[in-house]
């Protein structure tokens, strides 16, 4: 199974002798012996620290057995063990699984209860300083990693773990270190819990020690050997530089913890803050992101993001860097359910200026025409008649391309099976126009002359209503706005499916009926204007079933309009023909009930009631389709 | 063979992302066919046009997954298929609500296949798939799973306006559902799908196994769902986020098991795969390759490095952490006076370019000039670079000009200016973030991120040894030849193209005119993995061999 790649194998030959850990003689955490350094920093290189003890728990320079560590002037406990995390780790890549894995290593020192300074990191195992068979060279043997001890960015004021700036650390050579140098923009990433050089490195070293040392060298943790001699540095710069606690977290070394953290040793005399549990600092850091995450796996996915890899999970004590997540979630404060996140507004559909202006076009292009065609006689005014339609036609369409009666999905899609909503409008608006006159004729003996356009006279015209039709494009329009501001606004607002709808249809109906005061105020102005009789019970019936039937269609219902608009139309076609048919021989039955209804109720009864039972049930049908939410849904692409 | 090359976004496309590598992919494999089937994530992907392809691909098919559906105006469902619609869509919703269950897993996971399968079907069979999912029927099936009594608390307080949100989410990606890519011409036509990542390009794969038998192998170089977790971030609403975490969720968990293969890129996505539930049996780790030639001029020379010369390359950004770079270099100065640092790298967006800004002031008060002698002009050891500058002027030329290669970010992901470094034989000090570990494997020193301490300790070690360096310079670059190149991804690609179809072959039926199955139609030669020329004349009017 080759999940690992192939890696030239040179074995990495531990540096011998690294075998024994010496027990830990009271706090001291067995230190490993390392193999000899082959390469061994000059003497004086180090700054040696000054201060005194360094902690009991040494991690030292001994740690590290697998480091081969033999600095030739450093004492046993000397405090300048640390540094220089430099391993070449030899991992063959292998099993990156095991970098999360903690191999308790043999008898490891860390069941010491030894506090441990800074981060626990037990040095991956350095192979002894020689040459590898492979070609590949040891890495230097370096003492173990220097606890590169967090230091909380400028950004990051409050951090609960100490820290020590790593400048400060720097001999002062130039003095040209500063604290502030370090003061990067708050916009850096955070850093991870920076404390402790995790030197994570140690991590794949897992299979390596071919010289059998199978335990230290799965020690995936570098012991943070914060020097003794940064600790010093820090303090002696102390003034005005960052706290120089001890580098945090150092998790204190708990018995059942199977890798024992390695005592990062010296800390001088800086006091190491206790942290008994560096896992609340983390989540303290991290707050935003574990209480925004839903499951552990984004938090798992925010932690990596900003640096945390499973060695420095280890740090936590956690073996990789799911488990630290499922911690983290666990944990944090969720306090009563449910906060009042601000949910994002669903996008309200604004009052755009296309839509605005260009819906009172019809009314004007319908005034000017009647205008016109009262000013002038005959033969003109047939031509004006047909100009002013075509004229009315045009800008009737560019008022529905746009805005909240605009058909949605309209060109894209030309299924036939859709529905055709065109010439039944423009029969029902004939109708409007020509229709009560032509029945009257009808029924009276038959259209002696063509209709001359005007009100009175043999066939008449009735102009008013269809001037108070065109006009009231511009209260469609608006109603049909508020609608669906309405419905988003009761969208954002609402529960659960049921409080939509119950909170949509009032709505509804309310539009509906400031629709049809706009269109009766309009009528009657029409009419006063014109001079005509206002003919409110076909109007008002034929403006409702039009706005509806324009609402479904801007809803993207073709369906249900084409139907009902072409029965009425078919129905004010039939009662149109029903007469005239009843003048063939023998089918005088024919027109009875349209002769009935006429001289019952009148002329307009024909068309209002067509359009009004149609009305009514367009009207039931929007009821029920547009007061669900998925009708009012936001569509576009939401990412 | 053939194989159905799955994208998302990516690699037929002109500015797709990621999509170099299926390209080598592609072109290594001559002898093979393939087939692409691409998603486009936007009109403007799609109007960009595609890249030229070689001659072995042979069909190219895109379908948008941008393109806003209808409505659900009219859903032209009958009784029966609304009532199968509720069913399949109703079990997937409740296995995405309950996902927070963590005692039947594979119960959940059941549910959640069978939901997605039965879906699959009713689309191919009467179609309207995404206006049945956000008409009223869907939504209402949504609500119902999520007040079911298993949902999480998320999911119940899940109010009107998410719900919508979470349809619309879900419609688009189960679009190729809809899609007509799985009939005997295309998908099924194929011996093997490749998926070039997680997430919606595995899908058609899924259910070309479901409908043809097409076994399935999925590549990815960064986890579908942890980057989902990652773009979704604070923008939506904690329900909507919560449904489509365990929907992605559910989904990887479910591609992962139907997968044969799995090929993460590295170490971090094979943790992130075994995680949601990949067998570990399966998993095969492939290095994403890189083109090496230019850099065997550089690699092959060792001795044109300046001995004193450090070298950092890549893009200026925060996470990169020059500032650390830069106070390790003072105290290598320190040690060794002579040393010189060259930041090589453009910045990247404005915060990049701040960043720059800063750390040029740093090194201009870290490091005075030095000039030669009393009279003459001075020049800082630190020099900030681009790549096309004259210093400069290409990245082998970098690399080759310094004696260590310095990495020393933060966060990184798959560090390729590294494998750069080690192709051009330099040896390199980097700090262990992301892949590094795993791709240095020993053969250069690794120190712990944000420790200019250690960092200085390693690069004073290696400018002092020049034998070192030279090992560790060759060890890298024998090792990036032999994992980091494009000829060890495309043979890696191929064994596992050629065991796949081994263990895994597709049993096509083929009928003869009357439609019962023709013995022997397909021999055994049809088999082999190669491209299978002509048929023989002999063969056409009755049989064609299993192509």
């Amino acid at each position: 199974m080759s999940d690992t790649p192939r890696m030239p194998s040179g074995g990495v030959p531990w540096g011998a002798g690294g075998d024994g850990h010496r027990p830990s003689s009271g706090t001291d955490p067995g230190p490993r012996e390392g193999t000899s350094a082959r390469v061994t920093p000059a003497a004086g290189e180090w700054p040696r620290p000054t201060a005194g003890a360094d902690r009991a728990v040494s991690a030292g320079g001994r740690h590290g057995g697998e480091i081969s560590v033999n600095w030739p002037d450093a004492p046993d406990d000397s405090p300048s063990a640390p540094v220089a995390g430099i391993l070449a780790v030899d991992h063959p890549a292998a099993a990156p699984g095991p970098a999360g894995t903690f191999p308790a290593g043999g008898p490891r020192a860390g069941e010491s209860p030894v506090r441990q300074p800074g981060a626990a990191c037990d040095l991956p195992p350095v192979p002894g300083a020689r040459d590898l068979p492979a070609g590949f060279s040891a890495h230097a043997p370096g003492p173990a990693g220097i606890s590169s001890v967090g230091e909380p960015r400028a950004g990051e004021p409050a951090t609960s773990r100490p820290d020590v700036s790593p400048a400060a650390r720097f001999v002062p050579g130039a003095g040209v270190f500063t604290a502030g140098a370090r003061a990067l923009p708050a916009g850096l990433p955070g850093h991870v819990p920076g404390p402790a050089g995790t030197s994570s490195v140690g991590g794949p070293c897992a299979a390596e020690s071919s010289a059998g040392r199978p335990d230290a060298s799965a020690v995936p943790r570098s012991v943070s050997a914060s020097s003794g001699s940064g600790v010093i540095l820090s303090k002696s710069r102390a003034g005005g530089r960052r706290t120089s606690a001890i580098p945090a977290d150092g998790p204190p070394a708990p018995a059942s913890r199977p890798p024992a953290p390695m005592p990062a040793a010296n800390r001088g005399a800086v006091p190491r803050r206790p942290s008994g549990d560096p896992v609340k600092a983390l989540l303290h850091r991290h707050r935003d992101l574990c209480e925004r995450a839903v499951d552990a796996l984004e938090i798992a996915a925010g932690l990596e993001a900003q640096g945390i890899t499973d060695r420095t999970a280890a740090r936590f004590r956690h073996r990789d860097v799911f488990s630290l997540a499922e911690e983290l979630y666990a944990r944090v404060p969720r306090a009563g359910e449910p906060r009042a996140e601000p949910t994002p507004a669903l996008p309200v559909p604004r009052v755009g200026a296309a839509w605005a202006l260009s819906s009172p076009l019809p009314g004007i292009a319908g005034a000017g025409t009647v205008a016109a065609m009262r000013l002038t006689q005959g033969q003109p005014r047939l031509l004006v008649a047909v100009a002013g339609i075509a004229l009315l036609a045009l800008a009737t369409r560019a008022a529905l391309r746009t805005g909240p009666l605009a058909a949605r999905n309209g060109p894209r899609r030309g299924r036939a099976r859709r529905g055709i909503l065109a010439p039944w409008t423009l029969w029902l608006l004939g109708y409007a126009l020509f229709g009560d006159g032509l029945l009257h004729n009808v029924l009276t003996g038959g259209p002696d002359t063509l209709p001359d356009g005007a009100p009175g006279g043999a066939w008449p015209t009735a102009t008013a209503p269809a001037l108070a039709l065109t006009l009231a494009l511009v209260p469609a329009a608006w109603c049909a706005y508020l609608l669906t501001a309405g419905a988003r606004r009761r969208l954002a607002g609402s529960r659960g499916l049921g409080d939509f709808t119950a909170a949509a249809r009032p709505l509804l109906l309310g539009t509906f009926a400031l629709f049809l005061g706009a269109l009766a105020a309009l009528l009657l102005g029409c009419a006063t204007v014109l001079g005509e009789p206002a003919a409110y019970p076909q109007t008002l019936t034929l403006g409702a079933l039009l706005l509806l039937a324009r609402l479904l269609v801007a809803h993207g219902h073709r369906h249900a309009p084409a139907l009902v608009l072409g029965a009425a139309a078919v129905t004010e076609a039939v009662a149109l023909a029903l007469p005239l048919a009843g003048r063939l021989p023998h089918c005088g039955l024919l027109a009875l009930p349209v002769r009935t209804l006429t001289d019952a109720v009148g002329e307009p009864a024909v068309p209002a009631l067509a359009c009004g039972t149609a009305a009514l049930a367009l009207l039931l049908h929007a009821g029920r389709t547009l007061t669900r939410a998925s009708a009012h849904a936001p569509t576009g692409t939401t990412g | 063979m053939r194989t159905g090359l799955l994208t998302e976004g990516g690699y037929p496309f002109v500015n797709g992302d990621a999509g170099l590598w299926c390209d080598r992919l592609v072109r290594g494999l001559g002898q093979h066919e393939f087939d692409l089937y691409a998603l486009s994530r936007s009109r403007h992907q799609e109007e960009q046009g595609l890249l030229p392809l070689p001659p072995q691909v042979t069909r190219v098919r895109t379908a948008p997954l941008w393109t806003a559906e209808g409505d659900g105006g009219a859903v032209g469902y009958g009784r029966r298929a609304r009532r199968r619609f509720t069913e399949h869509y109703g079990e997937l919703a409740g296995a995405v609500c309950a996902a927070a269950d963590r005692s039947a897993p594979a119960a959940v996971a059941d549910r959640f296949a069978n939901g997605l399968y039965g879906l699959a079907e009713l689309a191919r069979e009467e179609g309207g798939l995404g206006a049945a999912l956000r008409s009223d029927l869907g939504v209402r099936t949504l609500e119902r799973a999520c007040r079911a009594p298993g949902a999480p608390g998320t999911a119940r307080e899940a109010r009107v306006a998410d719900l919508l949100t979470v349809t619309g989410h879900l419609e688009r990606a189960l679009r190729p559902l809809s899609l007509d890519w799985y009939g005997d011409d295309a998908l099924g036509a194929a011996d093997l799908c490749h998926a070039t990542s997680g997430g919606p390009a595995a899908l058609p794969g899924l259910l070309a196994r479901h409908f043809g038998g097409v076994p399935l192998l999925v590549t990815e170089y960064g986890v579908h769902l942890r980057a989902h977790y990652l773009d979704r971030g604070a923008g939506a609403a904690p329900a909507v986020r919560a449904l489509l975490a365990a929907f992605h969720g559910r989904l990887a968990t479910e591609i992962y098991r139907r997968a044969e293969i799995l090929t993460p890129g590295n170490a971090h996505a094979r943790r992130w795969q075994e995680r949601c539930g990949a067998d570990r049996a399966r998993i095969r780790t492939v290095y994403p390759g890189m083109a090496a030639g230019g850099f065997t001029e550089a690699g092959e020379s060792p001795d044109r490095a300046d001995p004193d010369t450090l070298v950092w390359v890549g893009r200026v950004e925060p996470a990169k952490d020059l500032v650390s770079l830069l106070h390790a270099f003072a105290e290598v100065r320190r040690r060794e006076p002579g040393a010189r640092l060259r930041v090589v790298g453009s910045p990247a967006g404005p915060e990049g370019a701040a960043y720059l800004g800063h750390c040029r002031a740093l090194a201009a008060q870290l490091f005075p000039d030095e000039a030669e002698g009393a009279h003459a002009v001075g020049c800082n050891p630190v020099s900030f670079d681009e790549i096309g500058s004259p210093d400069a002027p290409t990245l082998p030329e970098v690399y080759a000009s310094g004696a260590v290669v310095v990495l020393s970010s933060v966060v990184e992901g798959f560090p390729t200016g590294l494998i750069e470094a080690m192709l051009c034989g330099r040896a390199t000090v980097s700090t262990d973030a992301g892949a590094v570990v795993e791709v240095i494997g020993g053969t250069g020193l690794v120190v712990p991120p944000r420790n200019p301490r250690a960092l200085a300790d390693a690069c004073v070690a290696l400018l002092r040894d020049p034998e070192r360096r030279a090992r560790l310079g060759a060890a890298a670059r024998a090792r990036a030849l032999e994992l980091f190149t494009v000829e060890q991804n495309v043979r890696a690609f191929h064994g596992i193209y050629l065991e796949i179809v081994s263990h895994c072959p597709v049993r096509r039926d083929l009928l003869d005119a009357s439609g019962a199955p023709l013995p022997f139609a397909a021999p055994a030669e049809s088999h082999v993995p190669a491209h299978w020329p002509a048929t023989p004349t002999w063969a056409l009017p009755t049989t064609e061999p299993a192509r």
